[in-house]
């Protein structure tokens, strides 16, 4: 797999991860907090008193900051400052949320990881692995989920009736996709295959342009799944996804097209 | 900085990385266990009190707090007898709600437990594969169903 190396394309990628970045705390401002039950360590926020790890004035007021370090990095005022300022506001606003969400979020530390090597390249450290690292992170949430559930369950995973309860319990009522899952435990159980071949497999992304795209095609239709299931709002991941491992095929198509 | 120097830290990032993962995940390091469980079934509650109110699920540490994590790493865990996969038995049920606060207990002369076991049907379909009926009362609980008919609401008949 290769990448461009033209300025453009590094900025394109710089963009989106950082529109993403601040739209996915624009989400997290807006969730409720939960205010029972007990502590239990999950971010370095978790070390703090508990008044200040449960004060959600606190928590906007850092992600209003972040916001806003993270606006003058993206328009290249001061992008030193604003670099190192807006990973560590990311870190600080996402750990007191990850304190105290009322449930698993999963999101986050993707974005965090790709700030931090943004953040890297702007002190001209990682110039020559910029991308492969950066793919490496954005895959490694699918590898990881898939192994994920290999080690937990094993191959009985794929059993049918835990997508069932999983869509059940937690989808929404009027998902067409859900239905079509409640009403055969078959199709729940094809649908598990291929999930889990698609997540363990993930990092055939860099293999074979052939692979690459029925790979590409299969995140796509797993992330259309996702929303329109459980609206998970997980889609972000795959705008990169698409940037880092579709867009450079097409550019070097309509470049050879071009030549 | 040269080829060499970038890759060295770049594998040092990796293994600091990996270590954190195996052994505590802490922000901005996270685990992707999600739906990495395979239940078979779960089942849902709903309870009313002798006025045929019904009592929120959490007042009774009773709720559902899975939310998809079944290593249930999340920064609030609240607590709850509910066990994600796991049909409670009646003296399980009745041990938690005997081992409630007193004073909410003192509130509740009696109360009607119905649940809802949903899996996979014989004919590949997903829903109730069990209805069960209790009635909790004197510290007892009952699956006695002339003693549920006879104590509890319509709602809960229903």
């Amino acid at each position: 797999m290769r990448w461009p190396s033209t300025k453009k394309y590094f900025n394109g990628f710089r963009i989106l991860t950082l529109l993403s970045s601040l739209a996915l705390m624009m989400d997290q401002i807006f969730i409720r907090w939960r205010m029972d039950g007990k502590i239990q360590i999950v971010s370095l926020a978790g070390f703090l008193p508990e008044p200040l790890m449960t004060s959600h004035l606190l928590f906007q007021a850092i992600s209003v900051l972040f916001l806003a370090s993270g606006l003058l990095w993206l328009f290249c005022i001061q992008p030193k400052w604003t670099s190192i300022l807006s990973v560590v506001l990311f870190i600080f606003s996402t750990s007191l949320y990850l304190q105290n969400e009322p449930f698993g979020d999963h999101r986050q530390s993707v974005f965090c990881f790709l700030l931090m090597i943004l953040a890297a390249r702007e002190f001209q450290l990682l110039k020559h692995y910029f991308f492969p690292v950066a793919a490496s992170i954005v895959v490694s949430f699918y590898f990881l989920a898939g192994w994920e559930k290999i080690f937990y369950s094993g191959l009985s995973w794929v059993n049918g009736t835990s997508l069932q309860v999983f869509v059940h319990y937690m989808g929404y009522g009027n998902s067409h996709l859900r239905h079509w899952i409640l009403q055969s435990a078959t199709v729940a159980k094809f649908l598990q295959a291929g999930i889990l071949i698609l997540e363990c497999g993930s990092i055939f992304l860099f293999g074979p342009r052939f692979l690459r795209w029925a790979w590409l095609i299969g995140l796509v239709g797993f992330h259309i799944g996702i929303e329109e299931i459980f609206a998970y709002r997980y889609f972000l991941h795959l705008f990169l996804v698409l940037y880092l491992f579709a867009l450079p095929d097409i550019l070097e198509r309509r470049h050879e097209k071009n030549a | 900085m040269t080829k060499r120097a970038e890759l060295i830290l770049i594998l040092s990032c990796a293994v600091l990385f990996f270590a954190s993962f195996l052994v505590y995940p802490l922000f901005p390091v996270q685990r992707y266990p999600l739906f990495a469980d395979a239940p078979t079934q779960y089942e849902t509650y709903q309870i009313l009190n002798s006025e045929g109110i019904r009592i929120p699920l959490s007042l009774l540490n009773l709720q559902n707090t899975y939310d998809g994590d079944p290593t249930f790493l999340v920064g609030r865990l609240p607590a709850t007898a509910y066990k994600w996969g796991h049909v409670l038995t009646a003296p399980e049920l009745e041990k938690h709600l005997n081992s409630l606060d007193e004073e909410l207990l003192a509130d509740i002369s009696y109360l009607c437990i119905q649940r809802s076991v949903f899996g996979t049907l014989s004919d590949d379909s997903f829903g109730v594969t069990a209805l069960d009926h209790f009635v909790w009362k004197d510290r007892k609980i009952s699956s006695d169903p002339t003693l549920f008919a006879s104590s509890c609401a319509t709602e809960v008949n229903q």
